[in-house]
């Protein structure tokens, strides 16, 4: 095993050198000669973004439960441990045994949002292996990917040998099984070969295995497999019991102060409240929840594990999960004496939310957060967040009785059939959400933060066939909401609309923006996700360089017969209910959430097949009847 | 309720942990290692945790002292037992008292620091000019400093800080300077200094902030005499020690 060498001279001019030692509690340093399988699992942002991400620790317990393999971290180091590492000569390395990232035999990469693909890049650079999986040796490790961005990789296909669509705790065994064979036969036929071994893998897509047209106007046509092995269309894979699933159940105590520095427990997977905008909601169907008693036990393995003091109860939607109430009274009553608090990062806009909250929030009572997401009941008809004024109010009135002063309120713009009546809209609720205060409490003074982020349309959601509000006219719309905005209590905050158009053009892409990313990142484009970072100037020179239009990709309304880049993949909801969900949005017709009503025909279950687990008593003792909607 | 000192290492594995960090990952350990240690009260309760100095990001030290309170219910033996499976590669734990409650503070007790700084050598290497050169800033009645901060500047001299005379020493291209100084309550000065001072002003051959630093000791001084808080003699009869 060949290590790097740091002289800790060298870090003394770092910002937080604690980024790039290892050897934090939990971490697990196995030796290289031992096992058969060397991986590295890399995050394209800075450690304290990164150690944050549920996903890459799950995987990474997957990897390191087994004999055969190790796995090993790798961060993007920030820009001045890259300068370092460029003077110095100092390859990518891992943060467990520092070895180069160039000897591992396969590079993982967690996609966790676009705008990280040009660090991707970046750390390929680094590491010293070939950006293009065209150009790759058989001395460089397969490099791999999964995460949400997978849905649509085709941005960064020609980047990447394989990608895992879907949850990968079972599919990252059988490929790592095939991996092992392959290296014990001696690697034959080399790494196409096994490519072509692991495309047999159900929610395993080998871009390489397809090739792709074009109609001459620009647009889409189709994917065609080129070997027997390569699916058409490549499903996702999903853990159906996830009681049964590996967890991490010690976690990497981080070094320094980090995003989220707490213990996570996942309560359910899943979310089928059918907000038309989100593209979780989509592509992590169906719901699974897991066991009451199995999330105590694994809260209680957690703490002793790690010494933390605050336990966050996480899943997309946590206050649908249907034990909620007594989950948290059995998690306050077991943590009291431990002095461990229990959180909820995400609190559905209604009164019952509230009363958890005001539950778990005892003493201190920090801010409230609510995501209205529209301004009006027709909008948010529009885009199925079932969410009334009613609930609104009542949240809000219910958390001002209990002692709650501050309101964070989210909000997007750029929404289909979104006027500047929605728009004042959210000025309008935000007025009177502050009333309301008044009118509860008898003070004034309560403080709000209204955010609004501009919409970017994802693939696999029924706005995926939309065009993308302009940046001129997303400018045009926070200042005339801004104007609207006197009261000095109330705070607004929007996102860059210019962020928001190079993201939607890389969520919808296809192949031809590997060139973009290429060229952009040439031109010294990394960490676009960070605002002091992104220059939006940059891209657009890259755009024009590559001979693409941006516009094509963000702001032009697509056909609803058109073909998509993305088609091949395949997350279980069908494009038919995709289309009609986008039909009913156009209409301002809502649908149920199937958690607890009749099926809506999303496909998902009866097509992967998966069934919806929850514990809420309307599901008790019969199964549910699920079917695929398909339009004439 | 009992009060603890405890005497460890921070080692090289942890060099870059700043001092708050250090702290957290104590406090972590001692609740994985299920120690009932005293919070303080009010609606924030912190560990009473405390170090005798904020070593600062990149400073290993061969002993620091940490002082802990725990319940009556638990052993001296019982903490060291329970602890040192729970500490993070590069701390250990040497030694372990029960401090009388009138005892001072570790980080009022303690008043002067000895240190190793170690950096690559740059230039040519004239040993004998550097031991004339050590032996001419040891011969100083005053050396005064002018400490720059964000804030302002100010002037120190930092002999009468010196308590031992400072060494030189080169060893396969690095630079190893030891000295020991005191705590003074206005801020004295700090390794990086002396460092930098023997570099500009004595012709060393190494490169100001081109180092790293250990700090090898830790003491209480009086006339002349050093103490830790582990030595019998550390808290003389005016006060009790507390029955084990
Ligand atoms: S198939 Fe039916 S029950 Fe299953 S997630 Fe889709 S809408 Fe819900």
């Amino acid at each position: 095993m060949k290590q790097v060498y740091i002289d800790p001279v060298w870090l003394m001019h770092i910002q937080k050198p604690a980024r790039y030692i290892g050897g934090e509690w939990n971490s697990v340093v196995k030796d290289h000669d031992s096992v058969d399988l060397h991986v590295a699992l890399a995050f394209p942002d800075v450690y304290e973004v990164a150690m944050s991400h549920l996903g890459l620790k799950i995987i990474y317990s997957v990897i390191n439960k087994r004999s055969d393999a190790l796995a090993e971290r790798v961060y993007a180091p920030w820009v001045d441990m890259e300068a370092l590492m460029k003077e110095k000569q100092i390859p990518l390395y891992t943060l467990e045994s520092s070895c180069p990232v160039r000897d591992f035999d396969v590079l993982g990469f967690t996609l966790p949002y676009e705008m990280c693909y040009t660090n991707v890049l970046n750390m390929l650079h680094l590491a010293g292996i070939p950006l293009r999986t065209a150009d790759r040796t058989e001395e460089d490790p397969l490099v791999v990917a999964g995460g949400p961005c997978v849905y649509n990789a085709e941005p960064v296909a020609d980047f990447f040998d394989l990608f895992f669509i879907g949850e990968a705790e079972e599919s990252m065994g059988e490929f790592l099984e095939t991996l092992k064979m392959w290296k014990r036969e001696g690697r034959p036929g080399g790494r196409k070969e096994f490519l072509r071994r692991a495309a047999h893998i159900r929610g395993i897509y080998v871009p390489s295995l397809y090739e792709v047209s074009y109609e001459e106007d620009g647009r889409f046509r189709s994917i065609r497999p080129l070997a027997d092995e390569a699916a058409l269309p490549v499903y996702k894979r999903i853990i159906q019991d996830v009681d049964h699933v590996v967890i991490d159940d010690k976690p990497i105590l981080p070094h320094i102060e980090i995003v989220h520095d707490r213990a996570v427990l996942e309560m359910f997977r899943g979310c089928s409240r059918g907000c038309r905008f989100c593209q979780a909601g989509m592509i992590y169907r169906p719901v699974r929840e897991k066991k009451e008693e199995n999330l105590q036990e694994i809260a209680d393995r957690l703490i002793r594990n790690t010494g933390y003091s605050e336990i966050s109860l996480m899943s997309l939607s946590s206050a649908d999960y249907s034990r909620l109430p007594e989950l948290v009274d059995h998690l306050m009553d077991n943590f009291r004496d431990r002095r461990v608090s229990v959180s909820l990062p995400s609190l559905r806009v209604d009164s019952f939310s509230i009363d958890i909250a005001k539950k778990v929030q005892q003493v201190r009572k920090s801010g409230l957060t609510l995501a209205p997401e529209a301004g009006t009941q027709r909008l948010r008809d529009v885009i199925n967040k079932n969410v009334t004024e009613k609930d609104i109010m009542e949240a809000c009135g219910n958390a001002f009785r209990n002692g709650w002063s501050k309101v964070k309120l989210y909000f997007m713009m750029g929404l289909p059939t979104e006027t500047d009546e929605d728009l004042a809209g959210i000025a309008d609720l935000a007025n009177r959400i502050y009333q309301l205060y008044h009118t509860v409490t008898g003070k004034w003074g309560c403080r709000i933060t209204v955010s609004v982020a501009s919409f970017v349309p994802k693939p696999f959601t029924p706005f995926q066939w939309m065009g993308q509000c302009s940046v001129e006219e997303i400018e045009r719309k926070q200042r005339y909401l801004r104007g609207l905005f006197t009261n000095r209590n109330i705070k607004f905050a929007y996102h860059d609309a210019k962020t928001g158009y190079i993201e939607a053009i890389l969520a919808r892409g296809d192949r031809r923006l590997s060139d973009v990313l290429e060229t952009v990142w040439k031109h010294g484009a990394t960490y676009d996700s960070w605002t002091e970072f992104f220059d939006f100037d940059r891209w657009m020179e890259s755009f024009r360089e590559c001979g693409l239009d941006p516009d094509f990709y963000a702001a032009r309304e697509r056909a609803l017969d058109e073909a998509m880049p993305w088609d091949h993949i395949h997350c279980g909801v069908t494009k038919d209910f995709l289309r009609k969900e986008w039909r009913l949005a156009g209409r301002g017709v809502t649908t149920e959430d199937c958690r607890r009503h009749p099926c809506n025909g999303c496909a998902v279950c009866p097509m992967l097949p998966a069934v919806l687990v929850d514990y809420h008593k309307e599901n008790e003792g019969h199964e549910k009847t699920v079917f695929v909607y398909h339009e004439r | 309720m009992k009060r603890l000192f405890l005497s460890i290492t921070k080692g090289e594995e942890i060099r870059f942990l700043g001092h708050l960090d250090f702290l957290r990952t104590l406090e972590r350990a001692v609740l994985r290692a299920e120690i009932p240690a005293v919070f303080s009260e009010g609606f924030n309760p912190h560990m009473k945790i405390a170090l005798d100095a904020a070593l600062g990001v990149g400073v290993v030290a061969d002993l620091i002292y940490l002082e802990l309170r725990v319940e009556d219910s638990v052993s001296l033996e019982e903490v060291r037992e329970r602890l040192a499976p729970q500490l993070l590669k590069g701390i250990r734990i040497h030694d372990i008292r029960e401090a009388a409650p009138e005892w001072p503070k570790l980080i009022n007790y303690l008043n002067e620091d000895s240190y190793e700084a170690e950096g690559p050598v740059s230039g040519t290497v004239d040993e004998a000019r550097i031991q004339e050169e050590t032996a001419r800033f040891n011969g100083l009645d005053s050396f005064v400093y002018q400490r720059v901060t964000p804030k302002k500047v100010r002037e120190i001299d930092i002999m009468p800080l010196l308590t031992e005379p400072v060494a030189v020493r080169i060893d396969n291209g690095r630079a190893y300077v030891t000295f020991s100084f005191l705590r003074t309550r206005t801020g004295s000065i700090q390794p990086k200094d002396i460092w930098k001072i023997l570099a500009e002003s004595f012709h060393m051959p190494w490169m100001p902030g081109e180092f790293v630093c250990r700090r090898c000791g830790v003491y209480h001084r009086e006339n002349g005499v050093r103490m830790t808080p582990f030595d019998e003699a550390a808290f003389p009869a005016t006060t009790q020690e507390p029955e084990k």
